[in-house]
C-alpha cells in the first residue's frame, strides 16, 4: 500500500532523510524508532504533506500513486490521517462542528451521503467512549486548554472518525500518563483491521507493549539502519541506540 | 460642475419658514465653508483619500422611481419581528414604514415640528455641536439635508426598530444627505438596526448623519449594517450624547460599499453613563473602510469600552481610529480599548491608531491594536484531515470575525451578520455546513 524508495527530503539546505526505504502492506504495523534528529518527524511531515519539505530524490507510492502530486488534503482524503505530536489549538472552531465538517468532507469524497447532525452526534459518542474522552470536550474549541492527554485523545477519536486507509502517530506517547497512555492505545487497536496499516513513531519501547507493532524499524541519521520486530525494540530499551549506531556508518 | 459650487448652488436654494433651523443650517454651512472637502494633510483624513471621488461629475440625487415594495421584502431580516422606518435617499417614505403608536415613537419632519419638539431637536444638535463642528460632511450634511425627521422613542420600545436606508443608486455620481435625530425619553429602552442598501450596483456617494441623545437612564442598543453596492460611497456620522446612568450599545457591520467612513462619537456628559462600541468591519478586492471613533468622558464615574475586529483581503485597506478623551471632570473613568486585525494577503493594509488623552488622575484606561494573520500551522493541521486550504483560512476568518457577532442580542441579527460574513468568504459553502 506504500512503497517508499530512496527516499531523501531536505529542509532548506539541510538534509534530512537521505535514502529511506519503506514497504507497508495493508494491515501491518510499523514501528518507526530512533534517536533524536534522525528524521522520525520529517517522515511523518513528509508523508502527510506539510509545507517546508523538498524531496531531493526518491519517491513515495502510495495506492499506486506518487504522493507527492497530492496536497495535503488530497493525501486526507485519499486516507493518509496524521496524528500530530502537538496538535494545534484552534480558538473559536467548535469542536464537534470541525469533526463533523471532516468527516462530511471525507465522506463526500467517498461518494458517501453526508451525516446529520444527530447521527453524527451518535456517532461521535460511541468513538468518544473507546477512548474514555470526556464528552463536554466536544463543545468546546478544538483543543484550546485540553491536556495533554484530552490533545492524544481528540486525534485518536479524529482518526477514529475518519477511517483512513494509512495511520501516521506521531510520537503519540509524548507527555502522557498511564491512564491516557492506555485509553489511546485502546483507541488504536479497536481500529487494527488487514486494510488499516499504521505507523507508529515513538521513542520509547513503552508505548509499543500497549500497541504491538508487527515491524520495528530504527531510522538513524535519515536512513533506516535495521528492521526486526518487537524483540528488536526490547533490546534497544536494554543497550539503547548506541548498541546500534556506533556500528553504523553515518 | 465644481462640487463646492454646486453645494453652494444647493445650499442657497434651501427654504425654511423655520428661523431655528435657519440658524443651524448657516452655522454648519459656515463650518463646512471653513473647513472644505478634507484632505490627505489632516491628521483625521490622513489614511483615506476622498479627493478622486469629488473629482467626478458630482449632480445632487433626484427623486428616483424603484420597486420599493420589492426591495422591502426582499431585504427583510429573516425570524425578526420589528418595526420599520424606510428611507429612500434620505427621504422618508411613510407609507412603505410600520410604526407603534405615538404613546411609543414619533416621527416628525424637522419641517413641522411644534414648539416643543423644536426645543428637544435644539437640545440634540446643540450638545453634540462641539464634535460635530470638526466633520466637515457632517456640517454639510446639516446644511443641506432638507428631509431630516425626528424620531422620539417616547417609552420602551414593544419591539426593534429597523431604520432601512434605501439608496435609490439610479444616477451615477449623484450625491444624498439623509439626517436622523433620535431622542429617546429618560427611562426608555429601545433597540434599532440601522441598514444601508442600494437598489442596484452604482457609483455614488450618501452622506448621512444620525444625532442620537439618551436621556437620564434609557437605554439604546443600535445596530449597523453597512451593505451597500460595492461601488458606492458613504461618509457617515453619529454623534451620541449621554445623560446620567445611560447605556449606548452600538454594533457596527462594514462588509459593502467602495470608501465607507464612519466617524462615531459620544460624550458622556452626566455621571454613571456607559456604552459599549463593537464593530466587525471586513474588506476585500479594493474596498476602503475607515472608523473613527471618539469617546469623550467629560463626567465622573462612566465606563466606556470599544472592541472593534478587521479582516482585510486582498488589495483593500482598512483604518481604526479609536480616541478616548478624558477631561479632568472626569474622575473615576474606567475606559478600554481593543482593535485585531487580521490581513489575509500581502497586499492588504491597515492603519491602526488608538488616541488616549488624559486629563484627570483617578483614572483606569487601556488602549491595544494588534495585527497578525492566520496561524499556518493551523491552516495545515486543518489540511491534514481533509479540508481544503481555501476551505480551511475561510474556516478560520469566519471564527475570527464570529467572536462579536456572536454577542448581539437576537438570533435573527446573528444569523444576519453570519450571512453577510460568510458571503464574503471563498468557499463560504463549507462554512455554512459546518455550522449546521
Amino acid at each position: 500500500m506504500l512503497a517508499i524508495n530512496n527516499l531523501h527530503v531536505s529542509v532548506g539546505d539541510k538534509a534530512i532523510l537521505k535514502g529511506l526505504n519503506l514497504q507497508i502492506n495493508p494491515g501491518e504495523v510499523h514501528a518507526i524508532m530512533g534517536p533524536n534528529g534522525s528524521g522520525k518527524s520529517t517522515l511523518a511531515n513528509v508523508l502527510s504533506g506539510r509545507p517546508g519539505y523538498t524531496i531531493t530524490d526518491g519517491e513515495m507510492i502510495y495506492k499506486n500513486q506518487n504522493l507527492s502530486e497530492l496536497s495535503a488534503e488530497e493525501r486526507a482524503q485519499q486516507g493518509i490521517f496524521l496524528a500530530f505530536q502537538y496538535p494545534v489549538e484552534i480558538p473559536g472552531i467548535s469542536n464537534v462542528n470541525f469533526l463533523k465538517t471532516c468527516v462530511n468532507a471525507v465522506r463526500k469524497q467517498r461518494n458517501q451521503t453526508p451525516l446529520d447532525a444527530i447521527d453524527f452526534l451518535s456517532k461521535v459518542r460511541e468513538k468518544m467512549a473507546v477512548v474514555d474522552m470526556d464528552e463536554n470536550l466536544l463543545y468546546r474549541s478544538l483543543n484550546e486548554g485540553f491536556s495533554g492527554g484530552e490533545k492524544k485523545r481528540n486525534e485518536i477519536l479524529q482518526m477514529s472518525l475518519l477511517e483512513p486507509t494509512l495511520a501516521i502517530l506521531d510520537e503519540m506517547d509524548s507527555g502522557l500518563d498511564i491512564d491516557a497512555l492506555q485509553a489511546v492505545s485502546k483507541g488504536v487497536n479497536a481500529l487494527r483491521d488487514e486494510n488499516r496499516s499504521f505507523v507508529v513513531i515513538t521513542h520509547y519501547q513503552r508505548l509499543l507493549t500497549h500497541i504491538v507493532p508487527d515491524f520495528v524499524h530504527v531510522l538513524f541519521n535519515g536512513q533506516i539502519i535495521r528492521s526486526g520486530t518487537i524483540e528488536l525494540a526490547q533490546e534497544l530499551e536494554a543497550q539503547g541506540y548506541g548498541w546500534l549506531t556506533e556500528n553504523t556508518d553515518a | 460642475m465644481n462640487p463646492l459650487e454646486l453645494f453652494q448652488q444647493q445650499y442657497e436654494k434651501q427654504n425654511t419658514t423655520q428661523n431655528w433651523l435657519n440658524d443651524f443650517r448657516q452655522q454648519a454651512w459656515h463650518d463646512f465653508q471653513q473647513q472644505g472637502i478634507p484632505t490627505l494633510r489632516q491628521e483625521n483624513w490622513k489614511y483615506s483619500n476622498v479627493s478622486p471621488i469629488f473629482k467626478r461629475d458630482i449632480s445632487i440625487q433626484q427623486a428616483a422611481q424603484i420597486d420599493l415594495a420589492s426591495i422591502i421584502a426582499k431585504a427583510a431580516i429573516e425570524n425578526y419581528d420589528c418595526y420599520r422606518i424606510v428611507m429612500v435617499d434620505g427621504k422618508w417614505i411613510p407609507e412603505h414604514s410600520v410604526l407603534p403608536t405615538a404613546k411609543e415613537v414619533e416621527i416628525i419632519p424637522l419641517s413641522s415640528l411644534s414648539s416643543v419638539e423644536v426645543a428637544k431637536v435644539e437640545q440634540v444638535i446643540a450638545a453634540g455641536k462641539e464634535q460635530s463642528k470638526l466633520h466637515p460632511f457632517a456640517n454639510l450634511n446639516l446644511a443641506l439635508a432638507n428631509e431630516s425627521i425626528l424620531i422620539s422613542i417616547n417609552k420602551s420600545l414593544s419591539k426593534p426598530i429597523e431604520l432601512l436606508h434605501i439608496s435609490s443608486a439610479q444616477q451615477a455620481d449623484a450625491i444624498a444627505h439623509s439626517h436622523q435625530i433620535l431622542y429617546v425619553n429618560a427611562h426608555a429602552h429601545a433597540n434599532f438596526v440601522e441598514r444601508f442598501i442600494s437598489a442596484q450596483e452604482q457609483r455614488y456617494v450618501l452622506n448621512s448623519r444620525c444625532d442620537i441623545l439618551l436621556s437620564e437612564q434609557a437605554r439604546l442598543t443600535h445596530v449597523r449594517f453597512e451593505s451597500q453596492s460595492q461601488q458606492a460611497s458613504h461618509f457617515r456620522f453619529i454623534g451620541v450624547t449621554q445623560h446620567r446612568a445611560s447605556h449606548f450599545d452600538s454594533y457596527a457591520f462594514d462588509f459593502g460599499g467602495q470608501f465607507i467612513r464612519t466617524d462615531l462619537v459620544t460624550r458622556l456628559v452626566e455621571k454613571q453613563a456607559g456604552c459599549v462600541l463593537h464593530g466587525v468591519y471586513l474588506v476585500n478586492q479594493k474596498q476602503h473602510v475607515d472608523n473613527h471613533t471618539f469617546i469623550e468622558h467629560v463626567a465622573p464615574e462612566c465606563t466606556s469600552r470599544q472592541y472593534y475586529k478587521g479582516i482585510i483581503a486582498d488589495s483593500s485597506r482598512a483604518v481604526f481610529n479609536g480616541k478616548v478623551i478624558v477631561q479632568n471632570t472626569a474622575q473615576k473613568t474606567d475606559a478600554a480599548q481593543k482593535n485585531k486585525n487580521l490581513l489575509l494577503s500581502k497586499t492588504a493594509e491597515i492603519d491602526a491608531k488608538p488616541e488616549l488623552e488624559i486629563y484627570a488622575d483617578e483614572v483606569k484606561c487601556s488602549h491595544g491594536a494588534t495585527v497578525g494573520q492566520l496561524d499556518e500551522e493551523a491552516v495545515f493541521y486543518l489540511q491534514a484531515r481533509g479540508i481544503s486550504e481555501e476551505s480551511a483560512r475561510s474556516l478560520m476568518t469566519y471564527s475570527f470575525g464570529d467572536e462579536l457577532i456572536a454577542q448581539l442580542p437576537d438570533n435573527a441579527l446573528v444569523n444576519l451578520a453570519r450571512t453577510y460574513l460568510i458571503s464574503k468568504l471563498p468557499e463560504g459553502n463549507v462554512v455554512k455546513e459546518y455550522l449546521q
